[in-house]
């Protein structure tokens, strides 16, 4: 699929669109042909990347913890990581041959 | 790699179940297979599951319908599963998972749930690709001093 149809199909900057894909591409997880006929496949194994392959090379996925804050707000950190963690586990679970299943669901 | 049959497993199994857990975990606990081959049986509520290819046990499946626990309706639990490494990818988790949610079914219950360590992706992402969600409970801990 070419990015000029990716980006018509959902209405994204072409722009933009480009940047993601040439990130993904150099990352190992889409195949770019170039010329006529050509666009980005999937390089991966559907079945072993995951949600969080993806959101990890464009999100900084770290869990900073501070050190010498009050202990409220050291509190509130401890309850925040408790999110991150689940929602870093959830991302890790789902590779996109079962996203693409729940799509299709 | 072709399933020959699933079935209930034997006390001749223990040795492979024991070997392909040890090598998934890198824990060999032959008497706790032993004790769980005894608690698991079909006529005490519970299923302990193993595939068979190539004339060897591939995977092993258990679980067990739990009525009330946690002050829920009835469920069926998978308390755990485990595939040759070298077998992977041929289906043969998904045939084990079959196969116990068809024997929960047959004992009225319609929902299959299961616990794991959140690192555990891979075992995490089996169980997602199978359909499986999040499930409305939340577990809890705290270490005991």
């Amino acid at each position: 699929m070419s990015a000029a149809e990716i980006a018509a199909k959902y209405e994204v900057s072409a722009h933009h669109l480009a940047k993601v894909l040439n990130r993904l591409a150099r990352a190992g997880l889409l195949h770019a042909a170039r010329g006529a006929g050509g666009g980005y496949r999937l390089a991966g194994n559907a079945k072993r990347v995951t949600l969080m392959d993806v959101i990890a090379l464009f999100e900084d996925i770290g869990t900073p913890r501070r050190r010498g804050a009050p202990p409220e707000e050291l509190a509130l950190d401890r309850v925040l990581e408790e999110i991150d963690e689940t929602a870093k586990a959830t991302f890790r679970s789902i590779t996109l041959d079962t996203l693409i299943k729940l799509i299709r669901k | 790699m072709h399933i020959k049959k699933i079935r209930p497993a034997r006390a001749g199994d223990l040795a492979q179940v024991v070997a392909i857990d040890a090598a998934i975990t890198g824990v060999r606990k032959a008497r706790y297979w032993a004790s769980v081959r005894r608690r698991y049986q079909r006529r005490y509520g519970g299923d302990f599951l193993v595939a068979e290819a190539g004339g060897k046990v591939q995977g092993y499946i258990v679980g067990e319908v739990r009525d009330w626990e946690f002050g829920e309706p009835p469920v069926g639990w998978v308390f755990g599963i485990g595939v040759r490494p070298g077998a992977r990818l041929a289906g043969i988790g998904a045939a084990l998972l079959a196969a116990l949610c068809a024997s929960f079914r047959g004992r009225g219950v319609d929902t299959v749930r299961t616990l794991l360590p959140r690192d555990n992706a891979l075992v995490l992402a089996f169980f997602r690709s199978q359909g499986m969600m999040a499930a409305p409970v939340i577990p809890l801990e705290k270490a005991l001093d």
